[in-house]
């Protein structure tokens, strides 16, 4: 079980490191995001993902919020019309 | 990508230009509101409630846009902006208007609007009681818990 864990730690390493500083900065940023909602959904009793993509959501600014949201209003209109 | 998404045509921020300079006192309230705030969802109208409709200064504002205000009408329409305004008429489940906008957060949408704050669209949002909102109402209620812990996260 360790040795399968610190196999999954050293390959995650190796992927990791054959990235470019930006992807490897983005792709660390998800995980610790990814964390953070995993901890919060068990605290809270809800979904991880969800949490996740609240927590996406919050990180943006409340016109991008709006933006999105008016956005996906005029989509889902536009996509029950007969 | 959502960079480029400005929440608020050239119009419409011009039409709120126009009453915050002749101090008309509104409120971005509802659905639109919610998202604002972080509420995942969906909406196709910003809601406006209005400290007073028959305040002639909302008819300048849209006139001085190009637009017009029709009040005989239940609710009261503004045109001539877009069709995303809707006029709120009444806010079930709060007190007063006044009351609200002591304690509504300002918010930056290219332009700075007093917006309801979350746990006040939920009492309202349940006072009304509609089946339209059993979903919005647990979207919120999500948000506000998850607020909440960030909130106890960063203390």
């Amino acid at each position: 079980m360790d040795e399968e864990v610190v196999d999954e730690e050293g390959a995650l390493h190796a992927e990791l490191a054959a990235l470019t500083p930006q992807q490897r900065a983005w792709t660390e940023n998800q995980l610790v995001l990814r964390a953070r909602a995993t901890r919060l959904a068990a605290r809270l009793h809800l979904d991880a993902g969800d949490v996740f993509h609240m927590l996406r959501n919050l990180a943006r600014t409340p016109a991008e919020r709006l933006s999105l949201g008016l956005l996906h209003g005029r989509l889902t209109r536009a996509a029950h019309r007969p | 990508m959502v960079d480029s998404l400005a929440p608020l045509t050239d119009l419409e921020r011009a039409f709120l230009e126009a009453l915050e300079s002749r101090g008309v006192r509104f409120l971005v309230v509802g659905m639109s509101a919610a998202l604002i705030q972080g509420v995942r969802g969906a909406t196709e109208d910003i809601d406006l409630w209005f400290e007073r409709l028959s305040d002639p200064a909302i008819a300048a504002a849209a006139g001085a846009v190009g637009g017009f205000f029709v009040t005989r009408t239940q609710p009261p329409l503004i045109g001539g902006v877009g069709d995303r305004f809707d006029v709120v008429t009444t806010m079930d489940g709060l007190p007063s208007f006044d009351s609200e906008y002591g304690r509504a957060i300002d918010v930056d949408l290219g332009i700075h609007v007093k917006v309801l704050p979350l746990d006040r669209i939920l009492v309202s949002k349940r006072a009304a009681n509609r089946e339209k909102d059993r979903i919005p109402i647990e979207q919120i209620e999500r948000t506000i818990r998850l607020l909440a812990a960030l909130s106890d996260d960063d203390e």
